[in-house]
């Protein structure tokens, strides 16, 4: 397993593709920190005259990681799709398959060398937060919290790629597939507000509707502090569900006709 | 090393393996010979634990295929027909892969991968990417892989399919080589390199074993009869082919190319001391008498298409190129 952890670790960093994605994702991020900082000083120095300062926190941080989420959803397929397909496609899977290793090692290798690269690239994201920290005092362990929400998400989208990818030998289909289930899980929360009462609100006083599928309002409550184990369980749940069927897909090789 | 009892495969409702059963002794070559489709790789498959057969079973080195699936893969070096390679990696890096994902201990492995390169003739190429090799040197980079963990049994799908003469002669020299350590069965449909390599033959056509045998015995029991080619100046053709035929045990003569006639017999019976004696009492010239054995190619024809190509009815040369 860790030959394969490390083969998968070592193509994504030789992979041109990897650092153009990387760049641009932490383009994007620095250019939306910088506009979103601008804001907070803005509406700080606003809120310095009616005598009450916006907490950096809820203002800029939490913003800051909601799109970090956010643009996941757009770059994690293209990172993901060629894990299964490419191997497919010039048959060193077949190859692997005569190798002395089963379908869950060749799977969770899979997925850990490209969570292990979405990681290193959040860590770069973390940059901004760790020059604002010098001018002003930060809550650190909500930042970690927020990117405990962001790891955790990641996990689930490599998840769903990787299964994605091992559908077939092409690319294209398996990115296009992630960014289908990726896009549902993400417009699951503005369901709420179209469905009729009955359906969004769930059972129990407390219980929330079906918004509560929606990928990215798990994220908030990371990012906010008030997490509960139903937020961990819901990207975990995700996670192993797509990593085994992911195996199954692996397996049915074995069976299929 | 190799037992296969009543192996059958099944996609839908077509059956690719055909209770196939075979024995392979260690050290032996063995070459799986037959047209494409002839279920070839699907049988390679299923010793080499890709996918389990519909029925039948089958040991590897001593191992189940169902039971120590792993054991075996452990045990084997396996070469697939696309010769499947990262083009983004070295050889040395791709062939140091391989070992480590076969459990090649970390304290061999250096040696061991460059045992195989150096087996394969790859060490002046062993770091430049795969991407930028020739069709030759990629295919010793499969090759290498195969042999890095020095598996006990190798199975090699078609390994010069798509190579030049040159090349060609080199892996089959590199396979000799190989064989000198393991048990090799490798599938082709290039017929002189079974005669070339291996000490026996399996003939497979539509899933089933149509002959199992040394290519030397598979010639001597399969042809019938005995050919034997005859060059003769001073004498129009169809006037010696009358003659010749009167000969006793001379089955039928024709026509091979202008001067030159074919004299078949029963394999038992040689007719040259007739032939001869019959060219110097008519005074003839005799140019060629030449006995033939027949081809494997022959053979293989013979064995694997429904209709009964007999030999007396084809001229070799042209058979080998249809086949």
């Amino acid at each position: 397993m860790l030959a394969i952890f490390r083969r998968d670790l070592s193509a994504y960093f030789n992979s041109v593709t990897v650092w153009v994605l990387s760049a641009a994702y932490l383009f994007v991020a620095g250019l939306i920190f910088t506009l979103m900082t601008k804001n907070y000083v803005d509406s700080s120095m606003m809120g310095g005259m009616n005598g009450r300062t916006p907490n950096i926190m809820d203002e800029l941080v939490l913003g800051y990681q909601w799109w970090l989420g956010f643009l996941m959803i757009f770059l994690l397929p293209m990172l993901t799709m060629r894990l299964l397909a490419e191997e497919k496609r010039i048959g060193t899977l077949e190859l692997l398959f005569t190798y002395p290793v089963n379908e869950w090692e060749i799977v969770l290798a899979k997925f850990f060398a490209s969570l292990l690269t979405v990681i290193s690239m959040l860590a770069l994201s973390c940059l901004p937060l760790v020059y604002l920290s010098g001018k002003t005092a930060l809550d650190w362990r909500l930042v970690g919290s927020g990117y405990g929400g962001l790891v955790l998400m990641a996990s689930t989208l490599v998840a769903i790629g990787l299964w994605a990818s091992s559908l077939s030998a092409s690319q294209v289909i398996a990115a296009c597939i992630t960014y289908g289930l990726a896009m549902m899980l993400w417009l699951m929360q503005l369901l709420d507000s179209f469905l009729p009462e009955k359906l969004t609100q769930g059972f129990g006083d407390d219980s929330k509707g079906i918004g509560t599928l929606g990928i990215m309002t798990h994220l908030e409550s990371f990012a906010r502090g008030n997490l509960s184990s139903h937020d961990i369980v819901y990207y975990l749940s995700l996670t192993l569900l797509f990593l085994f069927l992911t195996v199954r897909v692996l397996d049915s090789r074995k069976w299929r006709m | 090393m190799i037992t296969a009892s009543n192996l059958t495969k099944r996609f839908n409702e077509k059956t690719a393996v055909d209770s196939l059963s075979f024995e392979m002794a260690a050290g032996e070559v063995l070459g799986f010979l037959g047209p494409n489709g002839a279920g070839k790789t699907t049988t390679m498959r299923m010793l080499t634990c890709y996918f389990p057969p519909t029925s039948g079973t089958a040991t590897v080195a001593g191992y189940d295929i169902y039971n120590d699936s792993k054991k075996i893969r452990q045990n084997i070096g396996y070469l697939p027909e696309l010769v499947p390679l990262h083009p983004e990696m070295t050889p040395r890096e791709f062939v140091g892969f391989a070992a480590h994902a076969k459990g090649v201990a970390h304290g061999d492995r250096k040696r061991f991968v460059e045992e195989a390169l150096g087996r394969c003739n790859l060490l002046q190429v062993a770091d430049q990417l795969i991407s930028q090799l020739s069709r030759g040197y990629r295919q010793r980079v499969g090759l290498a892989q195969a042999i890095v963990n020095k598996p006990k049994v190798l199975i090699l799908d078609e390994p010069t399919v798509g190579l030049d003469p040159a090349q060609i002669l080199d892996i089959r020299n590199l396979i000799r080589d190989i064989a000198q350590h393991s048990t090799v069965l490798l599938s082709t449909h290039i017929l002189p390199e079974v005669e070339a390599i291996c000490s026996r033959v399996i003939i497979i056509s539509a899933g089933r074993i149509r002959a199992l045998d040394t290519p030397e015995n598979l010639t001597r029991s399969l042809s019938s009869n005995q050919r034997t080619l005859v060059e003769l100046a001073g004498v129009e053709d169809e006037v010696a082919a009358e003659a010749l035929a009167t000969i006793e045990g001379v089955t039928s003569v024709g026509p091979s190319s202008p001067h030159h006639l074919w004299v078949d017999s029963p394999r038992d019976v040689d007719p040259r001391p007739e032939i001869a004696r019959m060219v110097v009492e008519k005074g003839w010239k005799l140019l060629t008498l030449q006995s033939q054995s027949m081809k494997l190619e022959d053979i293989f024809l013979k064995v694997v298409t429904s209709e009964n190509v007999t030999p007396t009815l084809t001229e070799p040369q042209e058979v080998g190129g249809a086949a």
